[in-house]
């Protein structure tokens, strides 16, 4: 027996219910922590003396943070008879909640999630407290799923359609104020008001058994025209679409279950739900995006750096350069209370970094995402000099000046004498050895990369580079740093191209290739669009620039000029000035305020003479061309130990370059298919160079059919 | 012509509208409002299909007040989607305006059962919000006639009449307000409703919120004048205060009444609208109720239940003045100086306290009146048909 519930009596007799699982941080529903509760509510079944039940959390902050996720997690592979029983195991006893014969009120003081958010939909009503961190979340859909215990009926009945579809399709948390608005929860009151607020709310349910005729019209059909149905879900479905582009089903599942049950009787819906449920949970897709959401866990405790090293403190940041990627960062580290100064050669460019620095905020005050305050705070830690002195009672210096050696290398040395003697230097370049760079640096184990990705206040990947003499400090220290900012850090080994670059630049190039041998630009990009990509290869090279493209590439092809090919087209269209977005001609043409990408005509002249074929491709053929390349270069970079594990492969191409997360990532896709699929997609590419040529480590799994990921333990498919 | 006549009328406590301690601080226009018409609905038990139209008076049609609040409201209180909605905003009478107009359709054949009420949140819409007068307007009228407090001033001034006179009438309303409340006689009339009290707890509320049970003549003596303070007499003692409440009649022709089995309040027996100079708008009344008078074939000492609207006392006692009124059959209840004056609210609130004072009197004839900013007046003649007549 778990103990994880707790009855006691208070004065009426109303019976208090307290969930506290003994040693864990949070409350979570799994297995027996259900059955503990079941058996609790057959016993309050038959309690004709009490006047009704208040149920809350023992764990301050927390009230139940949904399913068990290891459960969860291994339902996805799980037989069907596994499934029926993990969506049974919530909705029976929720059911028993409801038919419990007084008034049941939820209190809840702190976070609620998933499988918790529909424990307390099951009861006849919630009080929040209104305080910071209080929210009311279904984020099912998040992870490939949607609330199957019961939340895609019982929200709709309680909120309305409208609110629900927002709520479950969405997925967003709900404050205590909001959810009190909604009436999701009966009121937002202040912490110690809460039980006996609770205590008053059960009195005014059970007088006149108020509660039985509110129960009857929760569980009733909800009456809605044909017409309000149609519309309703015509456009939810529009904008699901537009967001999941099809190729993330849960959300839509979860509007066919509430479609489908919302003009049924409560018992009827929730069979409806389970319906649907069944078709997800046992979904490839709903398990690449569980494995994500572990993966993502483990590689925020463990960025693949060294362990059981204490970082030093971090208090004040220097950032050498003001420019987009200099300011960024600098900002990065002030919105999260980090004091930052930023050093550039002139006021110009620095009054340019605070601008950049306010943008950031501005933009998000538009979508009320942040108030003027936070912007006053931000920029107050934000401080700007000319001279690297400003540097020396920094604990971490970020250098983000243009991309070039000689530039870098002469201001580490400009460096020496200002910097403190535990200071780290870090280098934010895309392209260049940082073991290199690092015998410039005033003290080679206190250098390394972080590297940062574009725009910095969107994109949450690190990578911190580990420099063949970058101390174990210097990098737990950027590791702890990269998180206190917000952001995702994966610690690679030094190489070129590090490990999103060097990864992406195949692909990159690739793209380029087939312009060459016929396929069009919209061709290329829609195949990696239908495959996944947030955009297509053709537009990301006009997106970041065809110079930094070009000069990226040059680094990478150089390094690995075994199998990388060569692409002067890229170099011609530079020359000639076409630099991409930035300059309103790239391969494509921007036009109007907007910068809408359009077809240039003149871009032609520019492919004619490195014309080598005109070929048709079709859809797959295009796929193949632009990915395989790409999971060849990820599994050199496994063979060669560049990162720890696949996850860090993984996650790093997610949040780098927007992996598709329906995959599972990009070594989970290699998986998905079988090493052995994947080289009889080889073969018939070999001919084109070595770029399409096996590695080992694809080899050997192709021979002893093993795989880059484990496979989950009790899985029985 | 069929007649109009009203089966029910309720409304909502009262509130004052204030951010801190207002009982309906977080609640909105339309929740108070869809409320109500749900509740005029089960009170009633009629057929939410057969009502055609909602009227609804409010004046600062915007924010959570704007979009036709009436039709928002019936499609909150999931009225059917056949059932109109229209908001009507004559100022402070707007919800007097609404009666008259559902009575008007009714009597000429168009929309039969109507819900005929209205509503204001003068905290989350305040009078002033937007406020932004045409410059033309002042070529001809002086900027003081959007300024109601300044109006009263001149009431005083031009019909005589003293603070001391305002004061007593003050108290008289809350002492009138207070001792009706505490015997039940506004049980009929008001509907708990759903608010957040002082200390900040969700209850539901039952009585009048700016009722002063200790309210002395010492007190509103001792009140500093408002509008003109060197040498006024309007206090915020003997005006009345800024409020939040609905009210809502449930009105329909005598004949659709007859086969409904329903026995109607009382039936609509003439309506008029007037205007006097902005000078002076609280006289708006007078002329109103001399139309009325002579449309219904009655004089004044027929009329046995009076409800002037008490926007300040002394335009109460201005109008009781000019028409030679003495006090007796006028706010037996108390009036807005003590319950409130919700703008949008106030002419249904009005006529819901009088038809319910004429029936609890057996009182055959009432009126129901209010003034108007920028000078108006609106009366409404009812006939109670709840008295036995000999006949």
């Amino acid at each position: 027996m778990t103990t994880a519930w707790h009855f006691e009596e208070l004065d009426g007799p109303i019976g208090l219910l307290t969930i506290d699982l003994p040693g864990k941080p949070v409350n979570t529903l799994g297995r027996e922590v259900l059955s503990e509760l079941a058996e609790h509510i057959q016993q309050l079944g038959g309690r004709d003396d009490i006047g009704g039940l208040l149920v809350r959390s023992g764990k301050p902050g927390q009230f139940v943070a949904g399913a068990d996720l290891h459960e969860l997690g291994l339902l996805v592979d799980a037989s069907d008879e596994l499934i029926e029983e993990g969506l049974s195991s919530g909705h029976d006893v929720f059911s028993a909640i409801g038919e419990l014969p007084f008034p049941v009120v939820a209190l809840v003081d702190g976070k609620c999630l998933g499988g918790g958010t529909e424990l307390i939909l099951s009861m006849d009503e919630r009080i929040a407290v209104d305080a910071r961190g209080v929210d009311i979340v279904l984020p099912e859909v998040k992870i490939g799923l949607f609330p199957a215990w019961g939340g895609s009926q019982r929200l709709p009945r309680l909120v309305g359609l409208h609110h629900a579809i927002d709520i479950i399709c969405g997925g967003a948390p709900v404050t205590a104020k909001r959810a009190a608005e909604l009436g999701l929860v009966f009121d937002a009151v202040d912490a110690e008001d809460l039980v006996d607020e609770g205590r008053h709310l059960v009195e005014w349910l059970a007088e006149d058994d108020r509660f039985l005729a509110i129960r009857e019209r929760r569980r009733a059909p909800m009456g809605l025209s044909d017409d309000q149905v149609a519309f309703s879900f015509a456009v939810a479905a529009g904008q699901v679409m537009l967001k999941t582009k099809g190729q993330y089903p849960a959300p839509m599942a979860a509007l066919e279950a509430m479609q489908q049950g919302l003009n049924r009787p409560l018992d009827e819906g929730l069979e409806i739900e389970r319906a649907c449920a069944r078709q997800i949970v046992g979904s490839e897709i709903a398990g690449n995006m569980i494995r994500i959401f572990f993966m993502q866990t483990r590689v925020s405790q463990d960025a693949g750096g060294p362990t059981g090293v204490e970082p030093r403190s971090v208090e004040r940041v220097g950032v050498l350069g003001a420019g987009l990627m200099g300011a960024g960062v600098a900002t990065a580290h002030a919105r999260r209370g980090i004091p930052a100064t930023m050093i550039d050669i002139d006021n110009d460019r620095l009054s340019g970094g605070l601008k950049s620095a306010a943008d950031v905020v501005e933009s998000r005050i538009k979508i009320g995402r942040a108030t003027p305050a936070d912007l006053g705070t931000m920029m107050a830690l934000l401080s700007t000099a000319t001279s690297h002195g400003a540097l020396s009672g920094c604990d971490v210096v970020i250098e983000a000046v243009t991309e070039n050696e000689e530039l870098k290398t002469d201001i580490y040395a400009q460096l020496a004498d200002v910097l403190g003697p535990d200071t780290i230097l870090a280098s934010n370049t895309s392209t260049i050895s940082i073991t290199r760079m690092a015998e410039a640096a005033p003290d080679p184990e206190r250098f390394a990369g972080m590297h940062f990705f574009n725009p910095v206040d969107r994109m949450q990947l690190v990578e911190v580079i580990r420099g063949e003499r970058s101390s174990d400090l210097t990098l737990a220290t950027l590791v702890a740093l990269a998180r206190r900012v917000g952001k995702t850090p994966i610690v690679v080994k030094d190489c070129p191209g590090f490990l999103v670059n060097r990864i992406l630049l195949p692909y990159m190039a690739e793209s380029l290739q087939l312009l060459r041998e016929g396929a069009s630009p919209d061709a290329i990009d829609r195949a990696a669009t239908k495959f996944g990509m947030p955009m297509g290869p053709i537009a990301l090279h006009d997106l970041v620039g065809l110079d930094t493209a070009l000069f990226a590439g040059q680094v990478v092809s150089a390094a690995y000029s075994d199998r990388a090919i060569e692409i002067p087209i890229l170099g011609d269209l530079v020359a000639a000035g076409r630099l991409g977005k930035k300059s309103g001609k790239g391969i494509r043409q921007f036009v109007g305020r907007r910068g809408k990408p359009v077809d240039d005509p003149e871009f032609e002249s520019f492919l004619a003479p490195h014309r080598i074929d005109t070929r048709e491709f079709s859809t797959c053929d295009l796929q193949d061309r632009l990915f395989l390349p790409m999971l060849l270069e990820a599994t050199r970079v496994m063979e060669e130990e560049i990162v720890a594990e696949p996850a860090h492969a993984d996650m790093g191409l997610i949040l780098g370059i927007g992996f598709p997360p329906f995959r599972g990532g990009l070594l989970r896709w290699c998986d998905s298919l079988g090493a052995g699929e994947v080289l009889s997609r080889l073969e018939p590419l070999a001919e084109l160079g070595p770029r399409f040529g096996p590695t080992d480590s694809l080899t050997t799994m192709a021979s002893d059919n093993s795989t880059w990921h484990a496979a989950p333990e009790g899985a029985a498919r | 012509m069929s007649s109009a006549v009203v089966i029910d009328a309720i409304r909502t406590p009262i509130a004052r509208a204030d951010a801190r301690t207002g009982w309906f601080r977080d609640v909105r226009s339309d929740e108070l409002s869809a409320g109500l018409i749900g509740e005029l609905v089960s009170r009633t038990g009629i057929d939410p299909a057969l009502i055609e139209d909602v009227r609804w008076g409010c004046v600062q049609q915007q924010g959570e007040q704007g979009y036709d609040i009436a039709r928002i409201a019936v499609l909150m209180a999931g009225l059917p989607i056949e059932t109109g909605g229209v908001t009507v905003n004559r100022n402070c009478a707007s919800s007097l305006q609404a009666i008259n107009d559902s009575a008007m359709s009714i009597m000429a054949g168009c929309e039969n059962v109507q819900v005929a009420g209205g509503v204001e949140h003068m905290d989350h819409i305040p009078m002033t919000k937007d406020y932004n007068p045409a410059p033309g307007l002042f070529r001809k009228h002086s900027e003081a006639i959007m300024h109601m407090g300044l109006t009263a001033e001149y009431l005083a001034t031009k019909y005589g009449i003293e603070r001391s006179s305002q004061d007593e009438f003050s108290l008289r309303s809350h002492r009138l307000a207070a001792e009706a409340t505490g015997t039940g006689a506004f049980a009929d009339e008001v509907v708990p409703t759903w608010g957040r009290d002082e200390a900040g707890h969700k209850r539901q509320i039952t009585d009048d919120q700016c009722i002063r049970e200790d309210c002395s003549i010492e007190g509103l003596g001792g009140l500093a004048p408002a509008f003109n303070p060197a040498g006024g007499s309007v206090t915020a003692g003997n005006s009345s205060p800024i409020n939040v409440g609905a009210a809502a009649l449930l009105m329909m022709s005598e004949d659709t009444a007859n086969e409904l089995g329903l026995q109607p309040m009382a039936r609509v027996r003439a309506m008029a609208v007037a205007g006097v100079d902005p000078t002076e708008m609280g006289i708006g009344p007078v002329p109103a109720i001399h139309k009325a008078l002579d449309r219904a074939g009655l004089a004044l000492d027929d009329i046995d239940c009076i409800e002037i609207n008490e926007a300040f006392a002394v335009q109460v006692l201005s109008v009781l003045k000019l028409l030679d009124i003495d006090e007796s059959r006028v706010n037996t209840r108390g009036g807005a100086i003590a319950l409130g004056h919700p703008l949008g609210a106030s002419g249904a609130r009005i006529s819901a306290t009088l038809l319910h004072r004429m029936r609890a009197t057996g009182a055959r004839l009432g009126l129901a009146t209010l003034c108007v900013g920028q000078g108006q007046g609106v009366a409404t003649i009812f006939e109670n048909l709840q008295v036995q007549e000999t006949s």
